[in-house]
């Protein structure tokens, strides 16, 4: 006979498989594995397959790629280092390719985020924690999935961690638990700074909290001022590093924003389910006075509630981007929502009621919400052959350049060619298109990381080459073409007319005896230039 | 107590064998286009790489923690413990292909130890 326990833990495996279903399920097509990245919708996503493919070559995240680093020696790669870690160990462990592991890898940190918010629910109240399990199907639901698909891997892993660390706050009495939260809190740091920042931020909202209802407990304190210190221990090989030039990362603070300029979630893409959480909100903020009892799970929702709103404060763009995650922080006003409207209809209730709430929920928002991306995203079986191609028979110190393609707006894409790459841009390229001309010198862009490219110069001193005056921020400027050793363009387009230019382009570079068509396939062509630097236009 | 202590590992390490074939046969049903030699080795690797080392350090609060607890926050805690120390270990010159089986083997060791220390020989760490 079943009993109880066993139909909670039953619940979870439900939730489980159902988020990871559709989470990976569309994209990935059913299949672990394959030929070339699957849910790569955009720059970011490259970027971060970089540095894991860069780890995986070799065997740290010291150094970043020279091809990214304008061909300097020495620059150190600043970016957080832990999802390309985790996606490094896993290919390295189970064979599958780095490209499969990443994606795979922040559907799954999502769901165990998840599965720790009800955790932290659960221990406020079971019934409620079920019932908030039914709004978890939006974490992969349209401007909600929008950090998976465009490469926020960093971000997610740091919001696991987030969770966890709002859990571990829950159980501060627990002997030793400066551990949890100092390896917790480390994590966070090493995933994705701002996460860090915001768990410190409520870890003194929480004390604060504390005071102000007369409940301050100093033994709690002096366990998370200990595992403060011992996150810090734990991330200071990277400290140095973020503080010359991770930090950097163009975002600026302090700018009161209202609209994201990129796609972000608003509260009206819960649709229906808005009024709930706009209920249970009203609710949680009563039973908080009334009760002027510290519960963690409601803090963290009123908590988060705030930072995912701080645009209005200051908080530019990080507000908008922790909002993915509201299906998680928002789950405890939603479900308290639905439990005051249900007890209005039903007096006594029944933990049964909230298994057949929960489950509902879920099949409610798979039919009438979830709608599963079955594109692969901007790689396709062909580029990605011809970059395989680059990465096996060019040498290692080649410059390419890139001729407009679909794809390659999203102009890290060409940094999968681990080659040192350039792409013309696409408004001097129509330019040149309408003039009717084949220019020699074209407005172009070095793709290359952002940053200070910062280099090692003591034991934990670094260098800038930007401070330096050795580079500038400028990725853009007139190059001609005939300097590079190859050139890549697609013969096939969304716009015919740049795909003939492309082949036109092709024609007369191929013209000349030292250039040679080395690649080709059904879409991508690329031509050899066996005398970089000579007359190869002739204009 | 020491019998009540192995008793619980004993029915836990049957839990977490049963989860084990459980999440290879929801794997199985979400990548049905998979082979299953694939499918096992992602699955291995996760509970080797994550699931493991951090239930078994989590289990040093098996008292005060329920099974799903330290499933679940072992899980993450797994991903921390392990990527934290891997990426330090890389800067130190250890290149990263040595990590993915080695880590994990030495967590267990210690979280053993520690949990022996704790629950069998009474002598808790300072």
């Amino acid at each position: 006979m079943i009993k109880k326990k066993h139909l909670e833990f039953l619940f979870l495996l439900f939730v489980f498989s159902l988020l990871l279903w559709m989470g990976v399920a569309g994209v990935y097509q059913n299949k672990l594995s394959h030929d070339f990245p699957h849910g790569f919708m955009a720059m970011d996503s490259f970027w971060k397959l970089g540095r894991a493919q860069n780890l995986d070559q070799t065997g740290n995240q010291f150094y970043a790629q020279e091809h990214l680093a304008s061909d300097l020696e020495g620059v150190v790669e600043t970016y957080p280092p832990l999802l390309a870690t985790s996606t490094v160990l896993l290919h390295r462990l189970s064979g599958l390719e780095v490209y499969d592991s990443i994606f795979f890898l922040t559907v799954l940190f999502a769901v165990f985020a998840a599965l720790v918010m009800y955790l932290l629910i659960r221990d406020f109240n079971k019934n409620l924690a079920i019932i908030a399990a039914g709004l978890f199907g939006f974490l992969f639901y349209g401007s909600f999935y929008i950090g998976h698909i465009w490469g926020r891997g960093p971000l997610i892993i740091g919001s696991m961690f987030l969770v966890t660390i709002f859990w571990s706050i829950n159980k501060l009495k627990l002997k030793r638990s400066y551990l949890l939260v100092g390896f917790l809190l480390a994590a966070s740091f090493l995933s994705h700074p701002p996460e860090f920042m915001i768990a410190i931020a409520f870890i003194v909202f929480y004390f604060v909290i504390q005071l102000l209802i007369k409940r301050f407990n100093f033994s709690e304190l002096k366990t998370t001022i200990i595992a403060v210190a011992l996150s810090l221990i734990l991330s200071l090989s990277y400290l140095p590093i973020f503080l010359i030039g991770g930090g950097n990362s163009g975002i600026k603070l302090f700018t009161v924003i209202t609209k994201s300029s990129e796609p972000a979630p608003y509260a009206l893409d819960f649709s229906f389910f808005l009024i709930f959480i706009v209920i249970g909100a009203i609710f949680a903020i009563l039973h908080f006075i009334k009760k002027k009892k510290i519960n963690v799970a409601l803090l963290v929702s009123l908590f988060m509630l705030l930072i995912t709103y701080s645009n209005y404060l200051g908080n530019a763009k990080r507000a908008f981007q922790n909002r993915y995650f509201w299906p998680i922080y928002l789950s405890l006003f939603f479900a308290l929502g639905i439990y005051h409207l249900a007890k209005i209809v039903i007096k006594k209730w029944k933990s049964s009621y909230s298994l057949i709430m929960g489950v509902g929920l879920l099949i409610l928002f798979l039919i009438f919400f979830h709608q599963p991306i079955t594109s692969p995203g901007l790689a396709n079986e062909y580029n990605w052959d011809a970059f395989e191609w680059i990465r096996a028979e060019t040498p290692e110190n080649a410059k390419l350049y890139f001729f407009y393609g679909d794809s390659y707006g999203q102009s890290s894409f060409l940094s999968s060619t681990f080659r040192s790459s350039y792409l013309v841009n696409t408004d001097d390229y129509v330019k040149a298109l309408n003039e009717g001309k084949i220019k020699q010198h074209l407005l172009t862009k070095e793709i290359r990381m952002k940053g200070k490219l910062p280099y090692k110069t003591g034991m934990l001193s670094y260098g800038s080459y930007i401070d330096d005056g050795v580079r500038n921020y400028t990725v853009e400027k007139i190059e001609d073409v005939c300097e590079f050793d190859y050139y890549i363009a697609d013969r096939g387009s969304r716009y015919p007319e740049l795909a003939n230019y492309n082949i036109l382009m092709l024609n007369t570079l191929i013209k000349n005896e030292w250039i040679e068509e080395v690649y080709s396939n059904s879409l991508v062509v690329v031509l050899k230039n066996n005398n970089p630097g000579a007359d190869c236009i002739g204009n | 107590m020491e019998t009540e202590f192995k008793t619980k590992l004993k029915k836990e390490i049957k839990l977490i064998g049963l989860l084990f074939v459980i999440i290879l046969v929801v794997f199985k049903v979400i990548f049905y286009k998979e082979s299953l030699l694939v499918i096992l080795k992602t699955v291995s690797s996760l509970f080797w790489l994550f699931v493991l080392p951090g239930f078994v350090l989590l289990y040093y609060w098996h008292q005060e923690l329920s099974f799903a607890e330290r499933l679940i926050i072992g899980s993450v805690l797994g991903v921390a413990i392990t990527t934290i120390v891997s990426y330090n270990l890389g800067l130190f010159g250890l290149h990263v292909k040595y990590h993915a089986v080695l880590l994990p083997a030495i967590f267990l060791i210690l979280s053993t130890i520690m949990i022996l220390k704790r629950y069998v020989f009474k002598e808790d760490f300072p």
